[in-house]
């Protein structure tokens, strides 16, 4: 019985119904189901072809090509960090050091002379002083600057 | 929704989905007798029912190849498949709304199932029910036939409604008329 018609409408007819349905033995014909049958069963087999690409292309292909691009990724950024860094800007940085370190006790206190001037040995002990002295940001770049300037320096007390 | 209604709609996608070729058997089986009878009483023509019947089957593989059956909870899978039979058969058949090449009733073959075998006798009584009712039903405005049809297939008027895309008491008014009709013609004015 269905719920969705009113009640007393089903039952008042329900005999009717019955009556009216029974007299009825009508069917297709075999050749009818046969054209209905053939016809899905070939639909199905292309629509198994379908979900198997389907099915390939997410089970297989999709992580494949996953794994390529980030093998491909991780080259590059392997590469990248490998390879030499661009030289810096030829702009060197332009440092000096005070005249009565480069030349001991001669000048004036204020008197500077470029570090491309001074003797290895003197700068050297001067980025020590600046060390000592906690002034580390400029230590820093002196050091840098004389590294480059004298990359085969060796230090003798 | 019931069980059963909502069994054929999960037949329905998986043959849609995975190609089981198995569901959309079942599904036939459940329905090709009730959708044959459906459009035999509304054409009261052989030839057009089984034409009907089967371009429906093929429509609905072709959709569901498609990929465009969608389980609505408006509409069950019988009401979809139909609603796409009387479609056709107004499209292609009906376009002047008259019964047109309808056969004899005694041209109407009335195949009985193996599991229903009957004797002779209970067979020709049966036959010529059928007979009586093909009759009665031909007298029926093409509206009233309709509904009474559906009805008899066993769908309920809301889902009469659905299909014949008139209004659920139209619908009601539609299967009272008929029915009268019916009863008076078949001289079952006593049955309920």
């Amino acid at each position: 019985m269905s719920e969705r018609e009113p009640k007393g409408e089903f039952d008042a007819d329900a005999e009717m119904r019955t009556l009216l349905g029974s007299a009825d033995g009508a069917a297709p014909s075999s050749r009818h189901d046969q054209a209905v049958l053939a016809s899905a069963r070939a639909a199905a087999s292309r629509i198994r072809a379908r979900s198997g690409l389907e099915l390939f292309r997410l089970r297989i292909a999709v992580p494949l090509l996953a794994s390529f691009a980030l093998g491909a990724f991780a080259a590059f950024l392997l590469n990248r960090s490998l390879l030499p860094t661009p030289a810096e800007p030829a702009v060197a940085e332009q440092l000096r050091i005070p005249l009565h370190v480069a030349s001991r006790d001669t000048g004036a206190p204020t008197d500077e002379i470029p570090v491309e001037q001074a003797d290895p040995q003197v700068w050297y002990r001067y980025i020590q002083e600046l060390i000592y002295a906690g002034d580390r940001v400029q230590a820093e770049r002196h050091l840098r600057r004389f590294n480059q300037l004298h990359p085969d320096f060796v230090y003798r007390p | 929704m019931s069980k059963r209604e909502s069994d054929d709609q999960s037949l329905m996608l998986r043959f849609q989905e995975q190609g089981d070729v198995g569901a959309f058997e079942q599904l036939f089986a459940r329905h090709k007798a009730g959708l044959y009878r459906f459009i035999l009483k509304l054409s009261l023509n052989t030839a057009t029912a089984e034409d009907i019947s089967q371009h429906t089957w093929m429509r609905l593989v072709e959709v569901a190849e498609a990929g465009r059956y969608q389980a609505s909870a408006g509409a069950t899978f019988r009401t979809y498949l139909y609603t796409l039979a009387r479609n056709r058969y107004f499209d292609e058949y009906r376009r002047d709304r008259e019964v047109v090449g309808a056969d004899s009733p005694e041209a109407i073959q009335h195949d009985v199932p193996d599991e229903q075998a009957e004797t002779p006798e209970e067979l020709y009584a049966r036959q010529q029910d059928s007979d009586r009712l093909d009759r009665a039903l031909r007298d029926l405005p093409s509206e009233q036939r309709e509904v009474v049809v559906l009805w008899m297939q066993g769908l309920d008027l809301v889902d009469v409604a659905q299909i014949t895309g008139a209004s659920w008491h139209t619908v009601v008014s539609r299967k009272r008329y008929a029915l009268a009709k019916l009863k008076r013609v078949l001289g079952l004015e006593s049955v309920r």
